[in-house]
């Protein structure tokens, strides 16, 4: 049963859109990574579903009450979320247990309880000894915790994360990863969280939205954008690889080894492009030649970029270096045809 | 230009001439205040501070000043924190004209203000006369009273209390009052727990600059309160010098510490919590708006803000206005009685007026120009001190423009009233001693904009000048004056802006053939001539409009906050 259902979601500055048309079904529980470049829509989208926003067009709902459409819009303090900002929002006047302990004096939940509470989500992020410090005292990733805890602590239904990591040095994300999963699986809340960082969508993430001007490009698990994107703007946007312009082939469907070279050879007139992820591609003795552009040591493996004779670059895998300038022969054993971009 | 300290980089000269100049200027009439109040002191209860103690007068008008400034200080307050939380933290529309609007009451000189809310209640106000609304000859006129001194100086000095609390609530993080709504907070529960504890700190220094400014404010209570007996320090101080003149000098030395310490405690207050409030919201980034108001809320607003303008603003006026062209006071005005008499006298038939506008004119363009050129190479200089020193030159400067200006005015008749040494000429008495007097007030107002500006410039910009083999004055004249030169001439203007209708240190200093414009409407309401003091009113307020205006024009040119009307 789908829980929150994003129908048709449009906001308009002065004329300009900036969410386009957006119909999602997200189900109760699940990890949703909403997935683009800067300037996307991605942060407007989040603030619609938050309430601080209205809706231009469109209809938000959650469990079959409506939040938000033309006419209604149910203010955020009513609407059972909880948030996660990217500059974490801690008040500074309060201290740590205060700002976790804050949702739950806005339920008027009796003292007793509500130190309870405090102590078991400062637990679930192990800052309990730095319940009475300022949030001036703290380190980034110790502030990021706080803002964790005080969304964990009234168990919302949906939890919205802003660019969450935005802020954080590269080892520290991968502890807070870590740590945000674990909220998940302990809450079982819906989370809705926005990154332009498609490896962190891909890591966290069991649905990802990937948005492009306002608009939905696709909607699928990690898995499916990874090996069947939609549009050739996906496919560039997520993982690596070339992209071969081949005659014969139907968009949205999986293109085998001859399929490939018949339609290099029918590659004038009407073509498709085609996604051809370095994995699929092997050297060897024989087969389609190519000239060497570049080769890099990436520690498993060198990455090579080579040129078709029609002119398209692919990237291989391979286990030696090759000097710029030579020839070689590939085999491309998959390939995927891509909608062409409007 | 980022603070560097390059040994042997500043031309020795300029620096010593330079210090030399704000020593003079800030700090030896303050000092010279001080051995005078603190004087024969040997001599027991006959020492001028014990004989100031043991007046009556002196208690009666420090418990005067104490009542109108914490009276004025709340109306400040609710005017001010109505307009910086409207217009910072909602959408309201038309922002730019309100905060005009509401900043004008600051740049208009508290005479005017006086003598336009005069014109507009009172039995013999025209406006309510036109009207016929006056009450019957002989009633009260209801400002004379510590009440009415109070209400003026509430709403001529709302504007620094929006300054100072906007200031708080731009940097407030929009983030910190949405996760509060997120969490389960109404917009009633924002304001208690989010938006009143961070800008607590903004409100205590907005308090205190209030306070300050109503303390050392001389126009109002003397146009509201001499006339009713009722004296506040600065105005007791007046009284004490028109009455009897240098023999009291040391007595009103004392009033003058007496205030000035008063004073300083309240600016060394606002400091410290202006400084704190920064310190508070260190690392966010503020966007304002936090509200966004449907329509017929924003409109309601709206017109609440605008009415309340036209009710302190626009009124006194018109009220104004429409007294300089009646024929006098207590004439309603009418398509008959409509004359304008009072401007051809202004013009023609005065000569003191005249004068009084040529001295304005001269010491305020001659002070602007002087601290204009003072300024560039003082805020350069500054920019390459240690930040001790630099802080330490910096109050320096701004002693004698946070000081009331009775303190000021005090403290250079006790420098100058004896010819000075050496040179053997004497300044007391002449325009030369108003001149001292106003740049030691304003050089603060002329070098912070240039501070602001410079401030802003990439070192690297002046380095590069110097591996081409500028000297220091080549590179402050070719690369930083350019660069700054909009700030330059917007301190200038400011300084204008505020010197020509100086009144409180004028108030004191001037004398026959040496008056000021500020001056002159004082005296002439003084002596009963309201209708013409109304003209030259009005003449003030059109010129105090354009300049506001002009200095809006070039606000795209200058660095944030140069222009506090401007948002
Ligand atoms: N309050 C606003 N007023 C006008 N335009 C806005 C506003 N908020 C966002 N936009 C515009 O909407 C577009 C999407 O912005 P945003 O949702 O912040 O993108 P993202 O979070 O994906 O980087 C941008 O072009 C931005 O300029
Ligand atoms: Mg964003």
């Amino acid at each position: 049963m789908a829980n929150l259902i994003l129908d048709n979601l449009s906001k308009t500055f002065a004329g300009q859109p900036a969410v386009d048309r957006i119909s999602l079904h997200i189900e109760q529980g699940e990890f949703v990574a909403l997935l683009g470049p800067s300037g996307c829509g991605k942060t407007t989208l989040l603030r619609m579903l938050a309430g601080f926003e209205s809706v231009s067009e469109g209809s938000i709902r959650l469990q079959g009450g409506i939040l938000a459409d033309r006419d209604v819009h149910l203010p955020p303090e009513q609407r059972r979320m909880g948030m996660v900002f990217q500059s974490y929002a801690l008040w500074p006047h309060m201290t740590v247990q205060q700002n976790v302990g804050y949702p739950l004096k806005m339920k008027k939940m009796p003292e007793s309880e509500r130190q309870a509470r405090i102590r078991e989500a400062l637990e679930a992020v192990q800052l309990t000894h730095l319940a009475d410090r300022a949030p001036k005292d703290l380190s980034g990733g110790q502030r990021q915790r706080v803002a964790l805890a005080r969304c964990l602590v009234t168990e919302p239904d949906v939890v919205l994360l802003d660019e969450p990591l935005a802020n954080l040095d590269r080892h520290l994300r991968a502890s807070m990863e870590e740590t945000f999963r674990a909220f998940h699986r302990r809450t079982g809340a819906t989370m809705i969280y926005v990154t332009h960082d498609q490896s962190e969508a891909m890591s966290l993430a069991s649905k990802i939205a990937v948005m492009n001007s306002g608009r939905l490009e696709q909607w699928g698990t990690p898995q499916d954008l990874y090996a069947c994107p939609r549009t050739e703007w996906v496919a560039r946007f997520i993982g690596q690889g070339g992209i071969l312009p081949l005659g014969g082939v139907t968009p949205g469907t999986e293109v085998g080894s001859e399929a490939v070279i018949k339609g290099m050879e029918t590659s004038f007139g009407r073509t498709t492009p085609v996604l051809v992820r370095p994995e699929d591609i092997r050297m060897t003795e024989q087969g389609i030649g190519v000239e060497v552009l570049s080769s890099i040591y990436r520690g498993a493996h060198y990455e090579l970029k080579v040129k078709l004779s029609a002119g398209a670059e692919l990237m291989v895998f391979h286990h030696r270096p090759l000097v710029p300038g030579d020839r070689a022969h590939i085999l491309i054993e998959r390939g995927w045809a891509l909608e062409p971009d409007a | 230009m980022i603070a560097r300290a390059i040994p042997g980089d500043q031309p020795r000269w300029l620096v010593a001439v330079i210090l030399a100049l704000i020593v003079l200027l800030s700090l030896t009439p303050s000092l010279r205040l001080l051995l005078e109040a603190l004087s024969q002191l040997d001599q027991g209860s006959a020492s001028p501070l014990m004989r100031v103690l043991r007046d009556g007068a002196t208690w009666q008008a420090l418990s005067n000043s104490l009542y109108t400034s914490t009276l004025a200080t709340i109306i400040s307050l609710m005017l001010g924190a109505l307009f910086a939380c409207s217009l910072s933290l909602t959408n309201v529309s038309g922002r730019q004209w309100l905060v005009f609007c509401f900043m004008l009451p600051m740049m208009i000189p508290p005479q005017v203000t006086a003598l336009s809310w005069l014109q507009l209640f009172g039995p013999s106000s025209p406006l309510l006369n036109s009207l016929g609304l006056a009450p019957a000859l002989g009633s009260p006129q209801p400002l004379y009273s510590a009440e009415g001194i109070a209400l003026l100086m509430g709403v001529q000095h709302a504007p620094l209390v929006f300054l100072t609390l906007r200031a708080s609530l731009i940097n407030l993080p929009a983030e910190m009052i949405e996760a509060a709504r997120i969490n389960g907070a109404g917009q009633g529960r924002v304001w208690l727990d989010v938006i009143f504890p961070l800008s607590r700190s903004g409100l205590v220094a907005a308090a205190a600059i209030a306070f300050v400014s109503a303390l050392g404010n001389f126009g109002i209570p003397a146009m509201l309160g001499i006339p009713a007996s009722y004296y506040v320090l600065p105005t007791l101080i007046y009284q004490h010098m028109a009455g009897f003149g240098q023999g009291v000098l040391s007595e009103v030395a004392v009033l003058s510490m007496m205030i000035g310490a008063l004073a300083l405690a309240g600016v060394l207050i606002q400091q410290r919590f202006v400084r704190r409030a920064q310190y508070e919201l260190v690392g966010h980034s503020g966007r304002a708006q936090a509200f966004v108001l449907d329509r017929a809320h924003r409109l309601g607003l709206q017109v609440f803000l605008w009415l309340l303008l036209a009710l302190i603003l626009v009124a006194p006026l018109v009220a104004l206005v429409v007294s300089s062209v009646v024929p006098a006071l207590g004439v309603g005005l009418t398509a008959d009685t409509f004359t304008l008499n009072a401007y051809v006298e202004m013009l023609t038939r005065q000569g003191v007026t005249g004068r009084a506008m040529s001295n304005s004119l001269v010491l305020a363009g001659g002070s602007a120009l002087f601290l204009m050129l003072l300024s560039l190479p003082l805020a350069w200089l500054l920019l390459r001190m240690h930040p001790r020193l630099r802080t330490a030159i910096t109050s320096m400067i701004e002693i004698p423009y946070a000081l009331p200006g009775v303190v000021l005015a005090i403290a250079c008749i006790l420098l100058f009233v004896q010819p000075l040494p050496l040179l053997d000429i004497s300044l007391y008495g002449t325009l030369a001693i108003l001149f001292v007097a106003y740049l030691a007030r304003f050089m603060s107002i002329a070098l912070k904009p240039v501070q602001a500006s410079a401030g802003q410039l990439d070192g690297s910009l002046e380095e590069a000048a110097q591996l081409a083999g500028a000297g220091p004055l080549r590179r402050l004249l070719q690369i930083v004056l350019p660069l700054v030169a909009p700030a330059v001439c917007a301190g200038g203007l400011l300084v204008f802006l505020t010197a020509v209708n100086e009144l409180t240190v004028s108030a004191l200093l001037w004398s026959a053939g040496n008056e000021t414009l500020g001056v002159l409407v004082f005296n002439l309401d003084e002596g009963g001539d309201s209708v013409l003091a109304a003209a030259i009113s009005v003449v003030i307020v059109v010129m105090v409009v354009g300049l506001m205006s002009l200095l809006s024009l070039m606000g795209r040119w200058l660095p944030e906050g140069v222009i506090p009307w401007r948002t």
